[in-house]
């Protein structure tokens, strides 16, 4: 493409592409050009932002809210990009835990204007008028300011064995093979992240944690229950059929609700309920042919 | 220390170890070894006779569907109550005694309940009218 000058080759790359990415480009571009302007001179856009606050090395001190001032004009547009700027430009002792800054870690998972939700993928309300809420997950122990303690999440995870159970040696001595059928299953499941905000905002999870297994972990334990490879699936079954593990869901459905990664732990929880009392059945894999 | 036993468990051959064995000494959230999967069946069967007993119970006034109704709507109003107590009343929260009070208490409540939907069905005009007369009011 030597001979032709940028503008035509940017012309000819938008028109090889399919219809939807271009419309996407041109959107893209007409928002890059006006933001260009808009960049000049700007009053301050002051958010109140109210941060919850605890020390482990002051117990005697109660835990309270703290109040920051951010310009919002000098600031990312989410709520993470907020907490980072506060902590590099203000306050260094707040402390929370963030990582990937895009929805796919579960790091930043903490209660948002009474929203369990991430903070690196929830934007800030831009009417000034209102504080910005954050407490750290609801019902959890707190390590410190924003961190809560996932030692009982991560137990309870562990307890349902989230791995491959077979007996099954593979034909080609390598990999497991899944029809596609039974692949599609694991939609809506797998992409779970464990961020724990679908568990702590469960008022059956707030009063039972230590019996009740939690929204998240019965959802990954479905994922592995309907796994068309994974054999293990009575056994899994008979480790749950107590009052507590599953029965204690009483579909009130929060966990639908707040799930930042729009999944549904309550509609697996229904079907794992459904398996166990004989209402439904695990179907056979499918025939694989090559 | 947890991670240990995980790292251990996950190191085991996977094809090789008998299932069975896999799945004993893991961390289970808790073993009570009750099966509650067919009263939870039983619980559903009752919530959804219950929305077909309320009609019949007023178009085809009987001692039978009444006394139906009543049983499933004692049931019903137990069940409810229970997972109430299991939920609010918990032991390390109220303690052993208030807990043990607020089962008692319910289960009083609906012997009580059913008690007098008898009462209503086989001295008074039976339960469907009863809903029609208070339907009335």
């Amino acid at each position: 493409m030597a001979g032709l000058g940028i503008v035509e080759t940017s012309a000819i790359r938008l028109l090889r592409q399919p219809f939807t990415q271009q419309i996407k480009q041109i959107h893209i571009s007409t928002a890059l050009a006006a933001s260009d302007g808009a960049v000049v001179d700007k009053a301050p856009r002051i958010k109140t932002v109210q941060v919850y606050r605890w020390n482990p090395e002051t117990p005697e001190v109660k835990p309270k809210m703290q109040d920051y001032k951010v310009d919002l004009n000098s600031c990312g547009p989410m709520v993470l990009d907020v907490l980072i700027k506060i902590k590099n430009s203000e306050d260094s002792t707040l402390t929370f835990r963030r990582s990937c800054r895009e929805g796919i870690c579960g790091s930043c998972a903490m209660n948002i204007g009474g929203v369990n939700t991430l903070a690196c993928i929830s934007g800030v309300n831009a009417d000034l008028s209102k504080p910005l809420k954050i407490y750290p997950l609801p019902h959890m122990y707190v390590v410190k300011d924003l961190v809560p303690d996932m030692k009982l999440f991560y137990k309870q995870y562990a307890s349902i064995e989230p791995w491959l159970h077979t007996d099954v040696i593979p034909a080609n001595n390598k990999e497991h093979l899944q029809h596609t059928y039974d692949r599609e299953k694991l939609d809506g499941l797998y992409e779970c992240i464990l961020c724990a905000c679908c568990s702590t905002s469960c008022p059956s999870y707030w009063w039972n944690s230590e019996k009740y297994l939690g929204p998240a972990v019965l959802m990954q334990a479905y994922r592995w229950i309907i796994d068309s490879r994974d054999k293990a699936t009575a056994e899994r079954l008979d480790k749950m059929k107590d009052p507590f593990s599953v029965f204690r869901c009483h579909t009130i459905m929060n966990c639908t609700k707040t799930c930042p990664k729009g999944l549904n732990p309550g509609g697996a929880i229904a079907r794992i309920k459904s398996l166990l009392s004989g209402t439904s059945n695990k179907e056979e894999p499918k025939v694989i042919t090559q | 220390m947890l991670s240990l036993k995980l790292y251990r468990r996950l190191n085991k051959p996977l094809l090789t170890a008998p299932m069975m064995a896999r799945f004993t000494g893991s961390a289970a959230a808790v073993q009570t070894g009750k099966n509650y999967a067919s009263h939870w069946r039983t619980e559903r069967i009752v919530s959804i006779a219950l929305m077909g007993l309320f009609p019949a119970s007023v178009l085809y006034p009987s001692q039978i569907v009444d006394t139906l109704l009543a049983g499933s709507i004692s049931l019903h109003v137990y069940w409810g109550l229970e997972a109430l107590v299991v939920d609010y009343l918990r032991v390390p929260v109220v303690g052993q005694l208030a807990n043990k009070a607020g089962h008692a208490a319910i289960a009083l409540l609906a012997i009580v309940t059913l008690a007098g939907f008898m009462k209503v069905i086989f001295v008074g005009d039976g339960l469907g009218n009863a809903i029609v007369t208070l339907w009335k009011l």
